[in-house]
């Protein structure tokens, strides 16, 4: 049972023809495999013991529930990572949780000739996007998306990310902040773009 | 110009679904990898996607996370959580959680073979053919609300969703969901049709697997029938 793979133990656990002990065998199998890292990942989300341990329970129950709708057009990994995700990161949402840092630290458009305002919403959006990819490393790219595009803690995001430095994701959203910030001011008086 | 930020920062409908986006770059997946890393280049959404699931890959537990973790196993597989009946499936995922009552792991092990075993029976006994022939392999048909349209894979994302009509039902409601159980859409209708708003039609992503149900309720709001999950899929451009 250990060598088969995810997809083979799903067939395997969704064939009547099997016995129920070996179709039982291999969705212990299959989950045993997850259990740590939907613990973890539980844990790393919402940073409270109980609350995790009933998110990582919910996680198994959606999964067994969808299981036989499950067709393999993913792995399975992948699919419980989603699962995973959407769940926690909505149960955390639900309870309130929102960034910590505000984003203030530029200009608002009514005052900032950064971004034209007959521009499109999508223009806005790629020249952000440009600002960040030419500005910030990926580790602070990350950290400010989790922060401000999915109101994970800081906390929370130094952990999924496995951040080791001693300030984790607070240094990392100062420094591109910091960034950013430079990047406008830079523009604002002709520099760059 | 915060909100434009904020937009940048999050997943747009230009954006792979999760699933391609792992999939393809972390696994070798068939799909259009140049246009999948082309996009991760200029998006911090996706870039954050990915290095998500590189964590949970990895599950790397450290000292100070070691014990939560451990009571959090501990749980999982001496006091397996079941929930209490529920009227349906659907209905769960749309209703708030109720509170859980704790079983023990050789229940919680069986409740998901009988969860397994309920809803493969469920998925395999839903094309039929009428002996009447008034249903064809074209049709999708559950215990009692047979839907015409849509059916299986689509060129399109459905613009119309519609059905038989069931005797005595008052209401219908409408369930998009994503394979996870996440809902994209829901709405009651007393007509055994309706009409997706383009803010849902957007989200019926190419190659993505939608799970449709329709469930029939009296006067009294009691269950008269449901279609049970349909899969749908908009079929990827070729």
């Amino acid at each position: 049972m250990g060598k088969l793979s995810d997809e083979e133990l799903i067939a395997l656990s969704n064939q009547p023809e099997h016995a129920p002990a070996a179709r039982q065998a291999a969705l212990d199998e299959l989950f045993s495999r997850y259990r740590t890292r939907v613990a973890l990942w539980c844990f790393r989300v919402v940073r409270e013991q109980d609350w995790a341990a009933d998110l990582a329970q919910e996680v198994f129950l959606r999964a067994l529930r969808a299981l036989p709708a499950f067709r393999g057009e993913s792995r399975f990994s992948t699919w419980l990572y989603t699962i995973a995700r959407n769940h926690c990161f909505n149960a955390a949402q639900s309870r309130g949780i929102r960034s910590e840092e505000p984003l203030d630290f530029i200009d608002a458009p009514d005052s900032a000739p950064l971004v034209d305002r007959e521009l499109e919403a999508s223009q806005q959006i790629a020249y952000m996007r440009d600002l960040l990819r030419e500005n910030l490393d990926d580790t602070e790219r990350q950290v400010m998306t989790l922060h401000y595009a999915e109101d994970l803690t800081l906390d929370s995001i130094t952990r999924l990310l496995g951040l080791s430095n001693a300030s984790g994701a607070k240094a990392y959203i100062v420094s591109a902040k910091r960034k950013l910030k430079s990047a406008v001011e830079a523009w604002k008086t002709g520099g760059k773009r | 110009m915060t909100d434009p930020l904020r937009r940048a920062l999050r997943h747009g409908p230009d954006c792979p679904s999760a699933e391609s986006l792992i999939d393809v770059i972390e696994h070798g997946a068939p799909g259009d990898r140049s246009v999948i890393e082309s996009h991760l280049q200029s998006c911090p959404a996706c870039q954050a996607e990915l290095a998500l699931y590189r964590g949970f890959q990895a599950a790397n537990v450290q000292p100070d996370e070691k014990k939560a973790v451990e009571a959090i196993l501990t749980r999982l597989e001496s006091g397996a959580r079941a929930e209490t009946p529920r009227p349906s499936f659907w209905s769960h995922v749309l209703q708030p959680a109720r509170k859980p009552v704790w079983i023990g792991g050789a229940a919680f092990a069986m409740a998901a073979i009988l969860v397994a075993v309920g809803l493969t029976s469920q998925f395999g006994s839903r094309r039929q053919s009428s002996s009447t022939g008034e249903e064809t392999d074209n049709t999708l048909r559950s215990s009692a609300i047979t839907v015409t349209s849509p059916v299986g894979d689509v060129p399109e994302a459905p613009r119309v969703i519609a059905w038989r009509p069931v005797p005595g039902a008052q209401q219908y409601s409408v369930t998009l969901a994503e394979v996870d159980g996440n809902p994209l859409f829901h709405k009651n209708v007393t007509t055994s049709e309706i009409r997706l708003p383009e803010s849902t039609l957007t989200l019926l992503k190419p190659g993505k697997k939608i799970l449709l149900n329709i469930e029939a309720g009296d006067a009294s709001g009691a269950t008269l029938a449901q279609s049970g999950a349909i899969g749908i899929k908009v079929l990827a451009p070729r």
